[in-house]
């Protein structure tokens, strides 16, 4: 589920997709019908995730658990460059 | 001679030469390498990247240093963008398999992500497709080898579609008399540079470049919002004495920069700046204006990420210490309407970028006060960050749009509120900062007699106030002749606000564009406004009229006009008055 107020935008897509990089698994994301390639600031911004859109994580290769929860974990904490979300504050 | 109409969005005058860019919008034509010849265009590409990526950085210096540093920050998508993985993957497997050249490759991958962009209906990633051109630009300028520095040897009026950010970063401004583009609104890019840079600047003409070529003569009237291109020489004649009347007439506003501006029988008039850039304040300070009296708050949010705390807590805190005491309204986020939900026109406007859904009556619609009531968390963050930098100087919080009591009592317990959180916490804050409200919807007008008990100020708002009394939509060029400040209902709405809350006690300023115009300060100065604030360049004209009227007779001004019954009455009405006090700036042009 996409958490950060702004939706999937420049930096959070920039986020995911070094992250992504960084595993040998291929990843994908999927959200409303769309896959897009999790390695691609251009793909990802293109699902047009916004806030409250839930996105699947598709990992596969030999690191796809590492790779998916990485990411996953990216998505739970509101991609951490992001400002962190003040409701709780 | 061929005259066109735009809408005039920085005043002045130009005279000079035309410089045309960018009419074709550069197409490359598929263009394909030998197979020999694929490692040396990968190498060409790699340094095409190489470069953008040093030139996206200057540019962001230049915007930062130029305009504001919260501008430069468009470019930071840039960056993100230029040294996607992927992207580069594509560029290399377009010149490896399919034997593009480095050109062809950059056009046709990015183009492909522009298009894909465009198409998706999302106002966000609309724009995102003019960042992603701007970058193809860049990179094909550097293939193409032309020189992305455009350096001009003399003064020279700048024509285009329309302008991104890279093209008027790259721009050496020092001989940049004028601009002037086919697209664009009082919001694009092009009027809020030419406006920082204080030249005139005339957008949304409409298609004319065809009429145009480099070298041509042309007049930018950045008053009348005019393009006159090949000028007879009568009417070259008439625009050389405006300017030179201009010029001397700035000369001798420029001698009233430490004299206050009081009317002759004595009454102090407390002038003011509105700003929207931190570096703005540098502008009010240094023509001695009292303070700021409209601090916009939307550029923070231009990138399109909402900015952190601590970046709104510094951009405050620089201009409360910047004006030394003196006032700062800070008006919490105005974002919506036409300022932020604008959609692209064909080419971009690389401002704006706030994308909540698409709203089908967007100005009275989710905005402002009403958007921060709803996104609390963001509403917050920004009231926390005023308050912490309030500890620095003299500030006012100010709401924007509010429409009933009941919102005005929301947004101050949320302060309230704030206040506690950040005392708590034990950060430096200051917890007596006066909180007012903008008056720019009728409805707060017939309720003033409420608000005044509870609001510490008030600001009036002509702008949106005209648009909302009148029903009509300033962008729309059907009825624009509907929107007129001037209007004697608008002069009602004023004197009913001034008049209540003077009875309370409670200081009202205005901070529309009227209060920067010197025909209408008579008139304002008779309706008891004490405050006015404008933008930056206007306020050494105001306080010359200032200076030269006595109350009395302003306030036979304001009875006469408030007693007509036509916009068009009272502003000729005030002109001929405005002529009566100063017959040297009367002729054909002035104002």
């Amino acid at each position: 589920m996409v958490s950060n107020e702004n939706g999937i935008h420049i930096r959070p897509a920039s986020i995911i997709a070094r992250c992504a990089a960084q595993f040998q698994s291929e990843i994908e994301l999927e959200a409303e019908g769309k896959r897009v390639d999790a390695r691609s600031i251009f793909d990802i911004l293109l699902l047009a995730a916004t806030k409250g859109t839930s996105v699947q994580i598709i990992a596969t290769g030999e690191d796809h658990y590492k790779a998916a929860h990485a990411v996953a974990a990216l998505f739970r904490e509101g991609f951490p460059l992001d400002p962190v979300p003040e409701h709780l504050a | 001679m061929i005259t066109f109409q735009g809408i005039a969005v920085s005043p002045g005058v130009a005279i000079g030469k035309a410089v045309v860019f960018n009419v074709e919008g550069g197409r490359v034509p598929p263009s394909y390498c030998e197979s020999t010849a694929v490692p040396a265009e990968l190498e060409r590409l790699d340094d095409a990247i190489r470069l953008a990526t040093v030139g996206i950085q200057e540019s962001s210096q230049g915007v930062s240093q130029k305009i504001g540093v919260e501008y430069g920050a468009i470019f930071e998508g840039h960056l993100l963008m230029l040294h996607d993985d992927s992207l580069k993957k594509r560029l290399r497997e377009a010149v490896e398999k399919r034997r593009f050249s480095a050109e062809y490759a950059v056009y046709d991958t990015l183009g492909e992500y522009a298009a894909k962009f465009q198409n998706l209906n999302d106002p966000y990633l609309a724009e995102r497709a003019s960042d992603v051109r701007d970058l193809q630009n860049r990179l094909l300028r550097i293939l193409t080898n032309e020189r992305m520095q455009v350096r001009f040897s003399e003064p020279v009026i700048v024509f285009a579609r329309n302008f991104t950010p890279s093209e008027t970063a790259a721009m050496d401004t020092h001989f940049i008399q004028a601009f002037a583009t086919e697209s664009g609104g009082p919001a694009s890019h092009t009027a809020i540079v030419a406006e920082a840079l204080h030249i005139p600047a005339v957008v949304g003409v409409g298609q004319f470049l065809h009429h145009l070529a480099s070298g041509d003569i042309v007049i930018v009237d950045g008053d009348a919002g005019t393009i006159i291109i090949h000028p007879d020489e009568n009417t070259l004649e008439r625009y050389e004495r405006l300017q030179s009347r201009q010029q001397s007439y700035a000369v001798d506003l420029a001698s009233l920069k430490d004299l206050k501006a009081v009317t002759k029988d004595g009454t102090e008039i407390e002038l003011l700046g509105n700003i929207e850039f931190p570096s703005e304040a540098e502008d009010c300070w240094n023509i001695n204006a009292d303070g700021i009296g409209l601090y916009r708050t939307e550029f923070l949010y231009l990138g399109g990420e909402h900015p952190d705390e601590q970046e709104q807590y510094e951009a405050y805190r620089g201009v409360l210490e910047k004006m030394n005491g003196r006032p700062v309204t800070i008006r919490t986020v105005d974002l919506g309407a036409d300022k932020l939900l604008e959609k692209p026109d064909t080419e971009g406007d690389e401002f704006s970028s706030y994308y909540i859904e698409e709203e089908k009556n967007p100005c009275l619609g989710l905005r402002s006060i009403r958007l921060s009531l709803k996104r609390v968390e963001l509403f917050r963050r920004q009231l926390r960050a005023i308050l912490r930098a309030a500890y620095y100087g003299r500030a006012k919080i100010m709401f924007p749009l509010i429409s009933t009591v009941a919102e005005w009592r929301q947004a101050r317990m949320i302060v309230e509120d704030v206040k506690e959180d950040l005392a708590e916490r034990g950060v430096h804050f200051a917890p007596d900062v006066p909180i007012g409200m903008m008056v720019e919807v009728p409805s707060s007008v017939l309720m003033i007699d409420r608000f005044v008990r509870e609001v510490d100020f008030f600001s009036i708002g002509t702008n949106d106030l005209t648009q909302y009394t009148l029903a009509v939509d300033r962008t729309n060029k059907d009825v624009y002749y509907l929107y007129n400040s001037c209007d004697p209902v608008i002069l009602k709405l004023i004197h009913m606000t001034v008049l209540a809350a003077d009875g309370a006690g409670k200081p009202v300023s205005l901070c529309g564009q009227m209060s920067g115009n010197p025909i209408f300060t008579p008139l304002l100065l008779g309706l008891g406004l004490r405050h006015l604030s404008m933008a930056p360049a206007l306020l050494p004209e105001v306080k010359k009229v200032c200076r030269e009227v006595d109350i009395e007779q302003c306030r036979l001004i304001a009875q006469k006009a408030l007693e007509m019954e036509k916009a068009s009455e009272v502003r000729n009405y005030l002109r001929a008055e405005y002529f009566h006090l100063f017959p040297e700036m009367d002729g054909e042009g002035v104002l």
